[in-house]
């Protein structure tokens, strides 16, 4: 009975020990903020950040990154649109990628791109993104983008330079998910 | 009523719940509702749902009546606790990595990678590696009494990680819903109607398969049937998975990236995205959507499915992760029931 006696002490401090590491582990899980990837100076793989997107308004756009050349089109206010190559070496494995710019708590901003097949193969050409995104992949500061509106006095600088996220996947809560009706197969 | 007819009874009672809660399972994952427009992947893996969900529930339940038993075992003794304890610890580890297993193949689908280090998972993870220890624990002191002590002082230390897990998604942004978002399409009645009694059903199985291996501890025999019920839920179970996945291993299963409808809501054409790129079909005749409603908010609710078209006919594939999680269950209940049937050791006396 004595043994037991010390055996539940023993077993409420350790209780106590692990909570708190539980805790802490369950804290330092959570992910970065995109403002944080300041700090990273040189490229950086595996990082799950967490942004919000920044509404793309209406028009026809350039996005340049080093000596390559994006175009898309957005036609409605949207948080991101498909940019295909037209001009210089390609980056990465695809010619088109998948654009949201994504600002942190402090104002901070990158532009994501995300293979525009892989995109649509999870999304559609329609889908709904939340406004807050978590993304995986590679934080390359050295690599800047930089976005033009093509108007009738050519393309004019609206947006950059910002660095490059190169995104390996989008990984998604699924909160709004609930917010839809409830649907049936026939 | 004698102790064998009594254990004759429980293992009946377990057989026929926990047949009823397959066949919920079965029917949620044809017949359930699911969020008709979700963020990611195929709505389908929604139904995971009705599957995941109740076993999750049911690992806690299995933990937190390992805690309770190790608490009274070292409050007040008795070989009868002891039992318990490592009863529902076994259960509960089983059932843990099921849901672990199960949330991964579900999170492939919806959260875009399989493990994303979201903090619940991260936690359940923890709580499963915590009890794994109970076991290596248990089996490294030679002296009964000392590992019994021991173990279940452990047991009530290793529950820390059960509030851990559940106040995750509150404490730090999750993958995971909280609370209000999740009770938003819980609330609804034809889908609580299915989840309500799936999660009670699985729990209430959890416990009455913890408590008969309890009894299997104190040296009590299973009826001879129940080994050819477990057979039944195992063989039933890879029916069901190998149904489930069929179109898988038929081929030709492609994601809806854009669709279009007629004024009446009906299926006129697809784009597809499928292994070998896209392309555009269109139907001989226009098809009523197999999701209904076919429109929400201007859009068709088909999109971002994964389907089969052939013959003029569309036909929604369900994700493979309610395939396998949808078999898996079954298949865990015929193997615990398995163990239960063997000839279980003699019993040490009370102490």
């Amino acid at each position: 009975m004595e043994q037991r006696r010390k055996a539940l002490v023993f077993a409420a401090v350790f209780f106590a020990a692990l909570l708190g590491i539980g805790l802490l582990s369950v804290k330092s899980s959570n992910y970065k903020d995109v403002s944080q990837l300041k700090l990273y100076k040189e490229p950086v793989r595996g990082l799950n950040v967490r942004g919000t997107t920044v509404p793309l308004q209406p028009g026809v756009y350039l996005l340049r990154i080093g000596d390559t050349v994006y175009q898309f089109t957005v036609r409605t206010v949207q948080p991101y649109a498909v940019a295909k190559r037209v001009q210089g070496p390609p980056i990465g494995g695809d010619d088109e990628y998948a654009l949201f710019l994504l600002r942190g708590g402090d104002g901070y901003t990158v532009a994501a791109l995300f293979s525009a097949k892989t995109f649509q193969q999870f999304y559609g050409t329609s889908p709904i993104m939340e406004q807050k995104v978590v993304v995986t992949g590679l934080y390359n500061p050295s690599q800047k983008a930089v976005i033009y509106r093509l108007g009738p006095d050519g393309p004019q600088p609206v947006a950059g330079p910002y660095p490059v996220f190169w995104v390996d996947k989008i990984l998604e809560g699924c909160h709004q998910s609930y917010e839809a009706p409830s649907g049936k197969i026939a | 009523m004698s102790s064998g007819r009594k254990t004759g009874l429980l293992y009946a009672a377990a057989a026929a719940l926990a047949g009823l809660d397959f066949a919920l399972g079965v029917y949620a994952v044809y017949r359930a509702p699911f969020p008709l427009r979700v963020n990611l992947g195929s709505p389908t893996a929604y139904f995971n749902i009705y599957l995941h969900i109740p076993m999750a529930w049911a690992t806690y339940l299995l933990y937190t009546g390992a805690f309770v038993s190790a608490l009274v075992y070292l409050i007040r003794g008795g070989e009868k606790w002891d039992r318990l304890v490592q009863a529902f610890v076994t259960l509960g580890t089983v059932y843990a990595v099921f849901t672990l297993v199960s949330g991964m193949a579900w999170a492939s689908e919806s959260w875009g990678a399989a493990w994303n280090w979201d903090p619940r998972e991260t936690a359940v993870l923890l709580l499963l590696l915590a009890y794994l220890v109970y076991f290596a624990l248990r089996g490294s002191i030679p002296d009964p009494d000392r590992a019994a002590t021991l173990s279940a002082a452990y047991a009530v230390a290793a529950y820390s990680m059960v509030p851990v897990s559940f106040v995750a998604p509150r404490l730090v942004q999750s993958l995971h819903p909280t609370a209000s978002s999740f009770g938003h399409f819980m609330g609804r009645p034809d889908v609580m109607a299915v989840f309500g009694p799936k999660v009670l059903l699985s729990s209430i199985v959890a416990l009455l398969l913890a408590y008969l291996y309890a009894e299997r501890l104190r040296g009590a025999a299973a009826p001879g049937w129940v080994r050819y019920v477990a057979a039944g839920f195992i063989v039933a179970g890879v029916a069901v998975g190998l149904v489930l996945a069929s179109p898988y291993l038929s081929g030709g299963v492609e994601r809806v990236a854009a669709a279009k409808l007629d004024s009446q809501g009906r299926i006129v054409s697809l784009t597809l995205v499928g292994p070998e790129g896209n392309r555009t079909v269109r139907l001989p005749s226009p098809v009523p959507s197999p999701v209904q409603p076919a429109v929400y908010e201007g859009k068709p609710t088909i999109v971002s499915h994964l389907v089969r078209v052939a013959g003029g006919r569309v036909e929604v594939v369900r994700h493979w992760s309610v395939a396998l999680n949808a078999a898996a269950y079954p298949v865990i209940v015929g193997l615990v029931l398995l163990l239960l049937s063997r000839r279980p050791r003699q019993a040490t006396g009370e102490h």
